[in-house]
This record gives structure tokens, sequence and C-alpha cells, in this order.
């Protein structure tokens, strides 16, 4: 871990008088003490919303799916949509943790654990549509391989919708793993801080005993490297099969050989946005701005604008193939895109998710937190549509002009939508307050690394 | 050792001493422990693993005569209804109707049924009839009830004050026999015959040109040329599934029989039966009831008019005169003057006694606008006192007469005959409750020489008493109606080659028909038009020309309003419109966005026209339908009922309260303005054209394949060629795919619809919603597109916009062999049979509508909520607002078909219950399934035949035939999903693909 940082390298920790104790007691403050009133408030919001997604889902298992806007032509919208988003998010965090980590890239270090706490949040999340979206969700075990009574019945290994239940759940359980292993070394700081006995017991437990000694990191350092090695296959694995379930298909803009990668590269887009998005406000809000620098606020403004491109490409292709293929249905699908009754959904998402990421070219643009932000919150919105625009656009005029079909929401879509953002804060913000949002023992290893002259020139610059 | 040996099994091991005690109340031993144990388990799991619920069923200690639990059987009767004439057999299981089909031995519908027979099932099981005689509103009994209105009847006899006996078009020999006692015995009571769409104009011409007072026999089947002029005759027109059998005769093709009628078609407004015209001519309403006058004068002075339309068809016309060709002409404009130019026409074009027969009685209506005139003014003035209505609803039907209902309330005598609550029911002194046909005794003579027996099929379900029987206690004749019968069909006995009366009987009612030799013989009274100058000069004044809008009033396939209260009729989409649940206007697009009235049809929003019509303010939403002639606007008769037993069967207006006193089904000169309000309706389609929108160019969407005749005769490929080659070898060159081949080493089962032959009727809609319990979902799911129709009539339209070529899609699940539902169903509950069927276990569906995504054809249905009451969640959650869950609307219920619960898919199953059923006799008697054997309940309900199905691995099947014709092609094969339904391409009889 003992790497020299060039005097023209950014240092990855910023402020004067940063000491390992004050790393420390910086990032375990969050945990400890009530948390202030604007915690509360947001909490307050967050829970708000999971109670929305409470009644709404419960309404409807009870009803049924018919209080959805969905219908005989568009059996999908905003459910399966919502998972695509959900899922795409969660793939900032191991790619951040993971792939960053095999190519040693150490600012992530600032970043990886907020990162890997949403992509589990955002997992969980996407995790809920396949379920609520069952018409009998009361017989959704039918989904798993059990041994069973009932003769050769057995799941369909040819169907896309098994391989996402094998993809997510593999994701979900890898990356629960990596994150908590990740967590040990600094539960056992939080541990060691503890005034309470109980406080001291719960954080005991969960740091498995932690004591730090030199063959536990000799261990700590392998299993991080084998589980990063796990993971990264899977960041591209996960976002190809849920592809798959529009790929495979046979619906023109649903059928179509780029979407692995293209729905890989919109994951990563879209996952970096989310970070990018809870970064801001916890590195505001947490005071934690010397440890998420404006320098990592830039490198991942760089990711973005390069995933946002690839994406870009990405539509432009299917533009070029379904024109090229000479085939009515493909050229109408995409023509509806663009000139459809959703042509606001299209072009949401081209503003959004190609166009506006275009301004990060600019190094002023790429530093300044307002545009990064507003940014952020652009992409997010952007990759909703683009799951949107594939499968409702595509869905509502097919093949059969008879069937031909408009979808509208309902108050329960929205509120599932709506719902699950609120899940998906609650998470974040108890884990805000009960976890280090970042990785103490890792901000440590590259402390080190920072030069004394590095030092030096932040201070004579004045930044902090 | 011994008493080791003695106690082998004696070991009292208190095992649990303590602790069971409260139950075995003494020390426990192992065993005792194993047995409790034992006996615990197995009762909780029987008892969490058995939840269905428990039903009452009481066995018979004495079998019914015919009743076989699991068999069903067939009985032969009749469905006539607004005067339609449907010979059936009505399937009964267990004791229960519970289908209709067509009777394939009669000779006048031959084995077709119309939507409304098909739906007319449902309507026996309706807990909302009356269940009782009703006295002022109130429950009563029959004693009371019949010795008040024998009293009432006397003491209106004795005063000599007039009672109307109010019926519509009776077509029963024994009912008229019976009325005409009742009129003896009553020499103060009147017969008044009120059809609501009315064929007045029709019967008063024939009367005034042949001097007989019937209908015409048509013989579509004879005429080489046909034209109609707005009639409607193969879905509504008289009788249209005995019209449409015979029409469709000439237009099936092949290539050994090329013999095809010219079908001209002169239209205000598209129509089921347009949609297989040759060509067709869109004027305007107004044109269209002076087309005749204008083509009489056109064909007889052989100056040129100066409308394009008449001189093309004037031409075309003695074209084919001069080449001996039989020709008939149909007009469907109600006006007698009308009616008697287009008998002048058939007779200048030598059509009388070749395909318009006048002479032998024909009953289908019989109902003149005189008699109804004539009811409305003594009713009015007083004259009449008393009123009986049996099968009429004047309330409603003659609602355009003004302080009509007032007058009835306001009689002496009022009765009313209805099973059901309707308007004018609602306001007579008495209710006796007639039962409902499938209950009743009777006979029918639609068409002189043919004589059939209706038979009841099922006990009175309430206490109702068939108005025939009323009749009779009230003429003091204490016997049965039945025995009435038998006395009336023994003068039809007559003629037949019977040795005696009982043998006709038996025969007559187990064929359900009785055709005598007599019956078909081609004799016609000849035309006595005389002058017809005067009658050229009416229409010509009736129906002038002005720049404002007309009205042309219409019949669908729902019929006149009586089946309203009917849910599958309501549900059915219009063939033309696609709505379902209202009625509407239907105009033309320009005159539409003339007036700012556009639709959002992604939406299903229509701007709300209002017109004054005859004085009447109808507001309306307007429906832009491409073919409606500019100018003219569209109504359908038969909704806005305001007496029913639920609201969701009161959408619309009543046309018949906008219908002219004259009766004719066209208004010129129609203020209209826009609204600006929108409606939203359950549409279950809103686009039409297969033009392809949007990127331009030529290209169409070859959802359907259209060609001409004289193409189809130089290539019999002609219309089904893919980029210029025969389709079957472009498949074999062009389409690969990874999946595994299917075996099917026995049967393979497909399916062939002919284009050429769907008239759009819906008949076989609303069969397989009956066979298969599909649920009917009501106006508001309709319009989320919660429809759960497995059968469907696609309507698409070709060519120019403003004329396009109407198509008729019946569109089901093609049972794909590469079914791309099946591959992504992760629980496999959507598989491949060995038969080649694409089934559904609906058990094991977990509803993640994938497969209904993944369907190019889009025909799985999803149950978004509990419709049909089978849900384990109970009646808390269900969605029913048609009551479609109570005890008795569920008896219509066919036991071979599971009823779906909420969150699962459902489609077409080839109706699978009847292979089976079929395979299972074969089985039993040892021998090969024959080819026909098994039909599908869409394929019975088909008058045309255009449904046909078997097994395809049978190479001299009839389906095998069809599918491998040159004719026949899959609907987006290029996807290479392989469907098992096959379509064959639309055959136009018309040189050019241009039209007129």
């Amino acid at each position: 871990m003992s790497q020299v940082d060039s005097l023209l390298r950014e240092p990855l920790i910023n402020g004067v008088d940063k000491t390992y104790g004050k790393i420390t007691e910086d990032i375990v403050r969050n945990t400890e003490g009530n948390p202030p009133k604007d915690w509360w408030i947001a909490f307050g919001f967050a829970l708000a919303g999971l109670l929305l997604y409470v009644i709404a889902v419960s309404w409807t298992i009870f009803k049924g799916i018919g209080v959805w806007g969905l219908q005989k032509t568009v059996n999908w919208a905003w459910d399966i949509t919502n998972f695509v988003w959900w899922v795409g998010i969660g793939h900032a965090g191991t790619l951040i943790s993971a792939v960053l980590l095999l190519f040693k890239q150490k600012w992530r270090t600032g970043i990886n654990r907020a990162a890997e706490a949403m992509t589990i949040f955002a997992v969980i999340c996407a995790g809920q549509f396949p379920l609520i979206h069952m018409g009998r969700i009361w017989q959704g075990f039918f989904i798993f391989p059990y041994a069973n009574t009932r003769g050769p019945l057995w799941v369909n290994f040819n169907s896309p919708l098994l391989w996402d239940v094998f993809a997510i759940s593999t994701y979900f359980t890898v990356s629960c793993l990596f994150w908590y292993s990740g967590l040990m070394p600094d539960f056992a700081t939080i541990r060691d801080k503890a005034k309470s006995a109980k406080r001291k017991k719960i954080y005991n437990i969960l740091s498995f005993g932690w004591r730090g000694t030199a063959i536990q990191w000799s261990r700590f350092e392998s299993l991080s490297l084998v589980l990063a090695g796990l993971s990264t296959p899977l960041v591209l694995s996960v976002h190809s099969v849920v592809s798959f379930d529009f790929a495979t298909s046979v619906i023109p803009g649903w059928h179509t050989t780029i979407f692995p990668p293209y729905f890989v590269a919109g994951a990563i887009f879209s996952g970096f946005a989310m970070v990018q998005t809870l970064m801001l406000i916890t590195r505001k809000v947490q005071k934690l701005e010397d440890y998420i620098t404006i320098a990592h606020i830039e490198s991942m403004n760089k990711v973005i604008v390069l995933t946002g491109s690839i994406v870009g490409i990405a539509y432009i292709t299917e533009l070029f193939i379904a024109w090229y293929s000479g085939y009515l249905y493909e050229q109408y699908a995409f023509y509806n895109r663009a000139f459809g009754d959703y042509w606001w959904a299209y072009w949401s998402m081209m503003t959004c998710n190609v166009l506006s990421p275009q301004l990060f070219w600019f190094k002023k643009m790429r530093r300044s937190v307002f545009v990064s932000f507003i940014m952020s919150i652009f992409v997010n919105v952007g990759m909703w549509f683009e799951r949107f625009v594939i499968i409702v656009t595509s869905l509502h005029k097919d093949f059969l002009v008879s069937s031909w079909n408009y979808f509208t929401p309902t108050w329960v879509d929205m509120s599932i939508f709506i719902g699950s953002l609120g899940l998906f804060f609650t998470c974040f913000l108890l884990f805000t307050r009960t976890f280090p949002v970042i990785a103490i023992a890792e901000v440590k290893a590259i402390f080190s690394s920072i030069s004394e002259a590095a030092q030096a020139k932040a201070k004579k610059e004045g930044s902090h | 050792m011994n008493s080791n040996i003695n106690n082998e099994f004696g070991e009292e091991l208190p095992v649990l001493q303590g602790i069971l005690e409260p139950i075995t109340d003494k020390d426990t031993n192992r065993r005792d422990f194993l047995k409790t144990l034992g006996f615990t388990v197995s009762a909780a799991s029987i008892a969490a693993s058995c939840s269905i619920p428990e039903k009452k069923s009481i066995p018979y200690i004495k079998r019914p005569e015919e009743i076989v639990p699991g068999s069903a059987t067939f009985y032969a009767s009749v469905f006539a209804q607004g005067g339609q004439y449907n010979s059936i057999l009505v399937k009964n299981r267990d004791g229960r109707p519970i289908k209709i089909e067509g009777n394939p031995d009669s000779v006048l519908s031959g084995g077709g049924t119309t939507a409304l027979a098909q739906a007319s099932v449902v309507s026996l099981y309706d807990s909302t009839r009356h269940q009782n005689p009703k006295k002022a509103g109130k429950d009563s009994d029959w004693k009371t009830v019949d010795a008040e209105i024998v009293a009432k009847l006397n003491e209106l006899k004795a005063s000599n004050s007039k009672v109307a006996l109010v019926t519509s078009t009776i077509m029963s020999p024994s009912t008229n026999a019976l009325i005409f006692e009742f009129l003896t015995k009553y020499p103060n009571a009147v017969h008044i015959t009120h059809d609501p769409v009315s064929m007045s104009g029709l019967l008063t011409a024939t009367e005034q040109s042949f001097g007989v007072k019937t209908l015409p026999q048509y013989r579509f089947d004879n005429a080489d040329v046909i034209l109609s002029i707005g009639a409607d005759f193969a879905a509504t027109w008289l009788n249209p599934v005995g019209y449409s059998k015979q029409y469709i005769k000439r237009r099936k093709v092949s290539k050994d029989n090329t013999n095809m009628s010219t079908h001209i078609q002169v239209e205000s407004l598209p129509c089921p039966t347009s949609s297989t015209a040759d060509i067709k001519f869109v004027v305007s309403a107004s044109e269209e009831a002076r087309f005749a006058a204008d083509l009489y004068s056109a064909l007889t002075t052989g100056a040129a008019s100066k409308v394009e339309s008449v001189s093309k068809v004037a031409e075309a016309l003695l074209k084919a005169k001069n080449e001996g060709k039989s020709i008939l002409v149909v007009n469907g404009v109600n006006d007698t003057n009308v009616q008697k130019l287009t008998f002048a026409i058939n007779n200048f074009l030598g059509a009388i006694g070749k395909t318009v027969f006048v002479g032998s009685k024909v009953n289908y209506k019989k109902g003149v606008q005189a008699d109804t005139d004539a009811f409305v003014t003594d009713v009015k003035s007083g004259a009449i006192k008393g009123a009986l209505f049996f099968d009429s609803n004047p309330v409603y039907s003659m609602s355009g007469a003004s302080d009509l209902a007032k007058k009835i309330e306001g009689l002496t005598l009022s009765v009313s005959f209805s099973d059901k609550l309707d308007e004018t029911s609602s306001i007579c002194q008495y209710i006796c409750p007639s039962n409902h046909y499938l209950e009743s005794w009777n006979d029918y003579e639609p068409e002189q020489g043919v004589y059939a027996i209706a038979q009841p099929v099922i006990s009175p379900l309430f206490n109702t008493r068939q108005f025939q029987q009323s009749l009779m206690t009230w003429m003091g004749n204490t016997g049965s109606y039945y025995d009435y019968i038998r006395n009336t069909a023994s003068s039809f006995n007559a003629g037949s080659s019977y040795h005696n009366f009982d043998a006709f009987w038996s025969y007559t009612l187990q064929k359900g028909e009785f055709a005598s030799s007599s019956f078909g013989s081609s004799s016609s009274s000849s035309f006595n038009g005389g002058d017809l100058s005067g009658a050229i000069a009416q229409v010509n004044a009736n129906y002038a020309k002005s720049d404002k809008f007309e009205v042309r009033f219409y019949e669908s396939v729902h019929g006149d309003g009586s089946a309203a209260d009917n849910p599958f009729i309501q549900e059915l989409p219009d063939p033309i419109s696609r709505m379902t649940w209202s009625n509407y206007f239907i105009g033309n697009q320009s005159d539409i966005d003339a007036l700012g009235a556009g639709a959002i049809l992604n939406e299903k929003k229509y701007t709300i026209l209002k017109a004054n019509i005859n004085g009447k303010e109808v507001s309306l939403p307007v429906i832009p339908i491409a073919g409606v002639a500019k100018g003219t606007l569209g109504m359908k008769f038969g909704w806005g009922r305001t007496n029913t037993s639920s609201a969701e069967y009161q959408y619309g207006y009543n046309a018949f309260n906008a219908l002219p006193n004259t009766g004719s089904n066209v208004v010129a000169k129609v203020d209209v303005s826009n609204t600006g309000k929108k409606e939203e309706m359950a549409s279950v389609q809103s686009y039409f054209t297969l033009n392809h929108m949007g990127l331009g160019g030529e290209k169409t969407r070859d959802l359907i394949k259209e060609t001409t005749l004289a193409e189809y005769k130089s290539n019999p490929e002609a219309g089904n060629l893919i980029g210029g080659k025969s389709r079957k070898e472009w498949i074999e060159h062009h389409l690969v795919t990874l999946y595994p081949k299917h075996d099917y080493p026995g049967h393979q089962w497909g399916m062939a619809i002919d284009l050429n032959s769907c008239v759009g009727c819906g008949a076989c809609v609303v069969a397989c919603n009956v066979e298969n319990n599909v649920p009917v979902v009501g106006r508001k799911e309709v319009f989320r597109s919660h429809d759960m129709h497995w059968m469907r009539i696609d309507r698409y339209e070709t060519g120019d916009a403003n004329n396009p070529d109407i198509t008729f899609q019946p569109m089901l699940c093609q049972h794909c062999d590469n079914a791309p539902c099946e591959n992504v169903c992760p629980v496999s509950a959507t598989n491949h049979s060995t038969d080649g069927i694409n089934q559904m276990a609906y058990n094991r569906c977990i509803g993640t509508r994938y497969c209904a995504n993944n369907c190019p054809y889009k025909v799985r249905r999803f149950n978004w909520f509990d419709y049909t009451g089978a849900d384990s969640f109970g009646a808390a959650n269900d969605n029913d607002p048609l009551n479609r869950t109570d005890e008795i609307a569920r008896m219509v219920l066919n036991p071979d078909v599971t009823v779906r619960s909420r969150g699962v898919i459902e489609k077409c199953s080839f109706c699978i219950q009847r292979i089976q059923v079929s395979k299972l006799d074969a089985k039993k008697e040892n021998r090969e399934l024959k080819d026909g054997e098994i039909a599908t309940a869409c394929q019975s309900a088909c008058s045309t035949g255009a449904i046909v199905f078997g097994d395809v691995n049978n190479p001299d099947s009839l389906v095998t035939k069809l599918t491998n014709d040159e004719r026949t092609f899959g609907v987006v094969e290029e996807i290479y999903t392989k469907p098992s339904v096959n379509y064959m391409t639309k055959v136009r009889n018309r040189d050019k693909s241009n039209k007129a």
C-alpha cells in the first residue's frame, strides 16, 4: 500500500490538520450521538414514502394488478421500468469497489462504502418489482427450482426471467459479502470508541470480533481481492441478463443484440449518477468535504460523460440498425419512439442522457458541485425514461395495429415508484447514522501515501 | 426368561409423563406418543392442504332420463328474436342449457347462428328476471292476477273499449292462431305488430307492387351480380344467417372454382357486409336514399346520370344484364317508394323469379308503420283503453312519440309479458312474466313451407308462465299450449311423407325443422309497379340534398335493444367501430375536423356532438370512421335503455327517440354542433389503417393479404408473394430457429380462416365467450383495455381513406409451433402439447405477463381483477359490476372449462375440451377421428364456414388442404412463429386493385 503520489496529483484527502485520529473522529462522529434535525426531516419524508409503498403494494396484492395502468397490450410498464432502473443504479457500488480496486484506483476509497451500501439498497428496491408485478405473488415460489411432488414440474431454464432470479440473487449475495467484509475493521473501530457497554457489544458482534492483527489484515486484503475478482464479472453479467428480458423477445425495439453492452453502460451511467447525488448530499450534511473531494466528483463526472456517450452511441446505433434492417415493424418501432405518442419520453431521455452530460467535457463544469448535482438528477431522470421508452413505447404499438394502445399510469403505479424511493432512502439514512459512511481503514491506507510536499502545497494554496 | 418373553412388547416407557396427561389421562408410552404424533401431523396436513370450500351437492335419488353426469345432450330448438330466425341445438349439461349451437340440418340457417342467438342462453340465468307475476310493481300470484285481468278484459269488452295486443313479429303459427282466437273472443281487441327495426318500407312496397303483403325471398347464391344499396344483408338485414350463407357460397374461391359473384355496395356508412364488397361507392345518406330512383331513371332512360356512382353502377348492371347474368338488388332504406323503385330495378334487370321471389309467405318481419302509427294515435286520443305487450317495449322503441308512456300509464288495463325489467313493463299495472324461450314450447314458420318446433330444455327457473299459456288461461282454455302446438302441427303434416302425425312430430322435434317439398320452388308473382314517376318525385322531395348534415340510422349485430341487458351482447365490439357498451355517432374525419370535434384516439376520448334530429336534441360522442360519407352521421339502434336491471346497460342514446315518424332510417337536414366536451369510450381497437403511418412510402403492414380475382386467376399465389418469391420458398430460405423442432407423432391441430368468407358478424366471439367461460368485465374495464375476449375480429382498412377496403381478421391464439410465449414463461405455465396446442396451465401461472408482452398477436389476456369469483381472496375484492358471480348467473358456466382466478393469463385453447370429447368418443368406438368431427366453438357458430379446424397431420383433412393452398399465409410469419392458424388471402372480384 505504499504509493507515492506525485506533486501534480491532487490529494485524495484534503485538510491541513488530518491525523489518523482525526479521520476516525470525523467519520465515526456521525454514528454517535443524536442525529441532527435535518436528518430527522429527511428520515420523516423517507418513512412517509415507505408507508406509501406499503399501502400501494398491499392494495395491489389485495385487489389485483388491475389497479395499475397496465392493459392487454402493455403488460409491463412502471413495474419493470422501476426494476431495471433500480438494478442499474445498483451497479455503481460494485464497479467502484471491485473494478476500481483491481485497477488500483485509490480515489475510490472515499466513496466506495456509501456506493456499496447504495448498491445493496438499490438491489433491495429492484428485487421488489419482480415479486409485486406477479399476478399471484403468493405462488411466487414456483420460480425457484425446488424439489416438489408435482411430478416433472420444473422451472423453465429458457426463460430470461429465471435467469434474472439467479443473476439478481447472486449479485445481491456477493455485494452483501463484499460490503460486509469491508465493514468489519470499521465496526471494530466504532466498537473501540464506544462508550456504552451496549454499543460496544453490538458493534463487537457486528465486527465479528475483529482485532486488527496482522494475519487478520492479510486475510482481509486477500478476501477483498477474491471478492473483487468474483464481483467484476457480475458487473457485466447482471445487467446483461436483465437486458435479455428484452433482447430475447420478438418485439421490435426489444429484440436487439446491442442490448447487453448498452444496458451495462447505462447501468454504470445511472449508478454513478445516483452515487453522485447521494455523495453530494452526504458530504455536505455529514461535513465530509475533506474526504469526498472535488477530485472525487470530477472523477465521477468523467465516468458519467464516458458512459453517457456510450449510451448515446447505442441510441444512435439502434436508430441506424432499424433503418438499415429494412423491416417495416422495426423501423416503425423506432420512428414511433421519437415521433409517436411518447415522443416526450424519448426526447427527455435524449436530453438528459446524451446531450446534457456533454457539459462535462469542460473542467469547470466537472468541478462544480452545483452542476454535478443537477446533472446527477438529470441522469437519474433520463435513465428512468430510457427504460420507460424501451418498455412502453415498444409494447404499445407493436405488430398488430388492432392492438395498439396507450398506457397511462394510475395513482398506484406512481405511489409504488415514489414509495420505492422511500424504501431506498429509509435504508440509506439509517445507514448513514449507524455505519461508517466512509471506509475508515481504507482511507487511512491512502492517507499515508500523501506526500508531505503535497500537504505543504495544499496548505499553501489554502484549500481545504 | 418366560416373563421376559411375555413382556416382549410390554414396555411401558412413560416418555411424556405429565405432558400429555390431559389427552390420555394416563401415562403415555412411546407408541401412544407416536400415534398421537402421527394423527396430529396428518390431521394438520389434511386440514392445511384442503382449502377447497364446501359445496352443497345432492345426489339424484332417481336419475332423470337422458342426464348422464359429465356428458352433454343436444336438443333442437329455435331462437327467434327481432326478426332473426336461427334453428339451433341447445347443449345441455346436467340438465342445464349452457350453449347454443347452430342446427346444421336447417334449410334456412344451416348451422349458422348470430351473436344474439349465442348470447341468448346467458339471459336465461338472469336473477334479475321477474320471478313472479306482479301487480302494481309488487309480487303477486297467478290466481289473483288472472282473475283481475280477466275481469278487466271483460269489463272493457262490455263497454266495447278498444284493447291492443302489441307484439313484435310473430313467426309462430300456433301463437298467431291463438291471437286470432283471442281477437275473436274479445272483438274489441286489435293486434298490433310492431318491429322496432322495421321492414315496413319493403313490406308495403311488396304489397303495392305485387299485391301480396309479405317479404320477398332472396337468393343471393343465384346472383352473379349483387347490388346492395345500404343493406347489411350478411350481418343484420332480415335473415342474416341464411343470407350470409347463400352469399358466401359464391364468394369462396379456389383454383378449381373462380365463379365468384360481383358485389357492388353503395352506402353512406360502412357495415360488415361492405367489407366483402368488390366495388364500393360511398354516397351521402340522402344520396343513398335517392340512389334507387336515380339508378332506375338511368337504367330505363339510358341517359347518363349526373351522379358518377349512379352512372357507373348503371353501366355495370346493364353490362351484366346484356351478358345474361343474374342480378340481385337489395336496398336497406326503410321507405316504401325507395323499395318500390328497387323492385322496379330488379324487374328491369330480370331478377324477379331468378333471385327475387315474391309470393310465398316470408315471416321474419311483419310490422308496418301504419299499424304503429294507428296504435300511437289511438293511445294518445284515448281510443285504446287497454294494452297487452308481448315481446314488445313500445315505451322504448316508440319513444319518439311524445307522452306515450304517460298515456300508457293512464290506461284502464295494461299488461306486460316481459320477463325482464324494461321501460314498458315498469309502468304496466300487471306483469305476467313469460318464460325464457329455452323454457318454452313453441313453433315457427319463418318462411312458407318451413315448420320448426322449439322445445323447452329446462323447467322454468322462476314462477313464470308462457305468454301463450296466459292468453289461453284468460280465454278460459284449460288445455296446454303444447297440445295446441301439436294441433297446429298436424296441419303441416298434411303435405309430408310421414305415415302418421307422431312420426312427423318426433322427427321434426328431433331435427328442429321440417321443410315441405314445396319449399324453395322458384315461382314468383309478377311485378306490377304501375307508374313510378310519383315515387321518384317523392323520393327526390323527401331526401333532397342540403348543405346540412344527414343522419343514417342503422342496426348493428347487437340488435334492436331488447338484448341490451345481456352483458355478452354489450361487450361484443361493434364490427365497424369496435366500440362496446354504448352507441355514438360515426362520422367522416373531414366533417369532424371541420367541427373541431377531433378524438384523442390513444386515450379513447371522443368529442360529444349535439345534433338536432327531428326536433330531438341528441348528444353523443362522434367516432371518426373511414368510409363514412362526408356530411353523414351514423346512429345505431339499441342503446340508451332507461329501465334495466343495471345502470351499466343504459349508456348511449335511444335512436328510436329520434327516428322520424315515417319510420325512415334516413334523415336529411340535421343541425350539428360541437359541445366541446369529450367522453371516454370503451373501445377495443382505436387504429384501423394498415397504411404505413409516419414513415411514408408505399409499404403497408401485411397483416392481411389481398388480391383481385383477375390476378388470382393468373397466379393463385397473387397477393401472397414475399419479396416476389413464393411464400413457402421464402420461408424455407430465410427463416431459422435455434430451438429444437417439435415432434407431432399423432394429431397436429390447425386452423384455416378464409378472409373472403368472414363478414365480421361476431357470432364466433360470443360463442367463444360462452363456451370458454370468458369473463365479461364491463364498460369501465373495457375502457381500460382489460377486455378478456379470446377471440376477436380485428378490422383493417387499406387504400383510399375516404373509401377504404375493409377486411375483418378473426384473431385468436395462433398456437405457434415456435411460440414466443412459451420460452419466456419462467415456470413453464404455458407449454406445447404433442398435438400442437399451446397450452395454459392456469394453476401453474404466477402472472408475470411476459408471455402476453412477447405475443406478436396480443391474444393473451390477463385476469387483472377477480372477475369470476374464483379467487382465493374471496368476494371482498371482486370486480363484478354486472353480477356475473351471482349463483344463478354462474349456472351458464361450462363445467368442462376451468374458471380462471385473478392473476393468471388465459387465452384460446382451440376448445381443447371439445377435442377431448371427440377423441374419447372415437376411442370408445375404437376408430380413428373423422375429419370435421371436432368443431371449435367459433367454427360451429360461423354461418359462412370461414373457420375450418382439423388435423393437419391428416393428409386428407380439409384443413390440410386449405393450409397448403396457395392463398394461405400466416400473420407476421417472418419472425418464424410458425402459427397453426393460417389465413387465406382476400380476393376481390374486380379488375384492377383500385376499386370503383
